[in-house]
């Protein structure tokens, strides 16, 4: 009778489970291997879209829709100043939470405000960059729209995630390492100098590489602190204030946002084309370190 | 003094060496503390500016839908569109990261877990801009044809709600799988061991031990994933039409359903902020949806804050 859909036996129930685990497991491998066509094609679109409106002059013109000259100096000139007070206070700072500070309620607070820090949308983030540096808190300019502005509000919204890969980064110092240290006769201070940090140089390195790829790509942060000026005189200077500069993620907006023409849309995939190579070249980078200089560091 | 370097003791030049490192270190590890509450203070205090400078009262703020920059500032439809956004790519995002993480945790062979893991990890480097770019020129067209052809017409544009969540959930799918994929890993062979013991099979093991056993920190992930739809901008900036109208409504055409052009708090902060002059009541609304995305920000992390404490396995 119903005996096919309701099965009676221990051994047919049996049967019955060992299918739907067939099933279930079925699932998430198409499940899984969709998500990563899908990633893949994000990626392999662009790539082939774009790759045919690449070309040497689109890397030295500085012609607003065809080229991205201005637009590449910015970005590794925002990522360079960005970094070097990001890289001082968050290793600094993970310095202190990993060696100094015991478990309490210091601890507690800093890894709320590291926590409630890194969830504030970029945007905001931006929109503080505008009102501290950008303007004199409101009232009148203080430096207009800069490179310099939008360094320091990248530095701010990637604080806490500087911090965090340099905690890992300690963290991943053996003790035995300090103890031989303390053994020697050395101070704390030396002991961190000397022994910590330098061991700790390939997570660092990993860390800083991967934040690096955060400071690329940021968009909504910098419209409103460094502009999204495509000025093609006079952007080849180190002036930090008064010159504003967009990068190569803000000049893809840009592209979006100005009534897209023909050429600016050929000029938006060709630049999406040259950020993911940047974005993904340092991230891959970032694998490698982590790799080969832990190897060679831990001399294993 | 020889003797007393010589028995390895500071010095007094070293202990000074000694105070100031721990100052600089406590000092820099403050610098976070200091930057909280300088986001906290600007954007409270310009925030309040709409309510006693430019004279709006809270209700008609939050509950008005007309939004007009010279008149009438009211912000419902965009909180409708940012809660709408967020609810609907969890719908999409939730089930589809569990699934990768359930397959790279469990099902997956050894040989594949590793690289399955880094290349998720790689698309978590994605810039948003490249997802907004992609939204427009793959899915917005993807969506414009499929609406029309069950439509029958031209009605919709293919901007709107539908692919901003897609696109937000391409973004947030890496970092609710990896999370989700470490509270996983994180739950001890013995329990299991134990369930296979007992006769289970894959299946029941992982829906009825090892996904429950990590049920707090999955939740950790799926809030962080809210909290970044919540807050993404550009990428949805790029797809999502706006335009001052609600997500979805009612329609005379066939599906009945409208879905077209809208706007999110963050694009709209995005749109109109350089348009406002300081000191006017557009720039101080601005402020006042600042302050709002931060404080339902804060809101999640301390909810992301106690699933954590929650944990049982970490």
């Amino acid at each position: 009778m119903n005996s096919k859909k309701v099965p009676k036996t221990a051994h047919q129930r049996h049967q019955k489970e060992l299918k739907r685990d067939q099933h279930h497991a079925i699932i998430h491998w198409v499940v899984t291997g969709f998500v990563l066509l899908v990633l893949l094609y994000i990626i392999g679109y662009t790539f082939t879209a774009g790759f045919k409106n690449l070309s040497l002059q689109f890397f030295i013109s500085s012609d607003f829709d065809r080229g991205i000259a201005p637009q590449l100096f910015n970005t590794f000139y925002i990522l360079i100043l960005s970094m070097i007070p990001m890289l001082l206070i968050g290793i600094s700072a993970a310095v202190y939470i990993v060696e100094y500070a015991k478990q309490g309620t210091m601890l507690k607070i800093l890894r709320f405000a590291t926590e409630t820090l890194s969830s504030v949308p970029s945007i905001i983030i931006g929109l503080l960059g505008f009102l501290l540096f950008v303007t004199n808190f409101g009232e009148g300019p203080r430096w207009e729209f800069c490179r310099l502005a939008g360094a320091l509000t990248l530095a701010i919204l990637n604080l806490p995630w500087m911090m965090r890969t340099a905690e890992d980064a300690l963290r991943a110092v053996p003790n035995s390492l300090r103890e031989a240290s303390y053994a020697l006769g050395a101070t704390k201070l030396q002991t961190i100098f000397r022994a910590v940090l330098p061991a700790s140089i390939p997570g660092l390195m990993t860390g800083a590489l991967i934040v690096s790829g955060r400071v690329i790509g940021e968009t909504a942060a910098l419209i409103y602190t460094s502009g999204v000026a495509g000025s093609s005189n006079g952007w080849f200077n180190f002036n930090l204030i008064h010159v504003p500069g967009d990068t190569l993620a803000v000049h893809i907006y840009t592209l979006f946002a100005d009534n897209p023409t023909p050429a600016a849309q050929q000029g938006q995939t060709a630049t999406a084309v040259v950020l993911i190579a940047l974005v993904l070249g340092v991230n891959l980078l970032g694998r490698f370190f982590e790799r080969r200089l832990t190897k060679r560091f831990s001399g294993e | 003094m020889i003797t007393n370097q010589s028995k390895g003791r500071p010095t007094r030049r070293g202990a000074t060496a000694e105070f100031i490192g721990h100052l600089w270190f406590a000092l820099s590890a403050l610098v976070v503390v200091v930057l909280l509450i300088l986001v906290y203070y600007f954007v409270g205090s310009q925030s309040f500016q709409t309510f006693t400078q430019s004279h709006i009262s809270p209700a008609d703020f939050f509950l008005s839908s007309n939004w007009d920059a010279q008149n009438h500032l009211g912000i419902s439809y965009f909180i409708i569109g940012s809660l709408s956004l967020v609810v609907l790519s969890l719908v999409f995002a939730v089930p589809i990261s569990l699934a990768v993480a359930v397959f790279i945790s469990e099902i997956a062979p050894k040989w594949l877990k590793y690289p399955l893991l880094r290349a998720i990890e790689l698309f978590l480097g994605i810039p948003s801009v490249i997802f907004g770019l992609f939204g427009l020129i793959v899915i917005v067209p993807l969506i414009r044809n499929f609406l029309n052809l069950i439509a029958g017409g031209i009605f919709y544009n293919g901007y709107g709600l539908v692919p901003a969540a897609v696109v937000v959930t391409f973004m947030i799918l890496p970092t609710v799988a990896t999370i989700a994929h470490d509270a996983m890993q994180a739950v001890p062979r013995e329990l299991r061991e134990g369930s296979y013991a007992l006769g289970s099979t894959r299946r029941q093991t992982i829906s009825k031990v090892v996904i429950p056993a990590a049920g707090p920190g999955i939740m950790t992930g799926v809030i962080l994933g809210i909290a970044r739809a919540l807050g993404e901008t550009v990428a949805v900036a790029f797809v999502i039409g706006n335009s001052q109208h609600l997500p979805f409504g009612l329609s005379n055409y066939f599906p009945y359903l409208y879905i077209g052009p809208t706007s999110a708090l963050t694009t709209q902060l995005l749109f109109n902020f350089k348009e406002a002059t300081v000191g006017s009541p557009l720039y101080n609304a601005l402020w006042t949806i600042s302050f709002v995305l931060l404080v339902i920000s804060a809101i999640l992390v301390a909810v992301s804050r106690a699933f954590a404490a929650k944990r049982v396995y970490s």
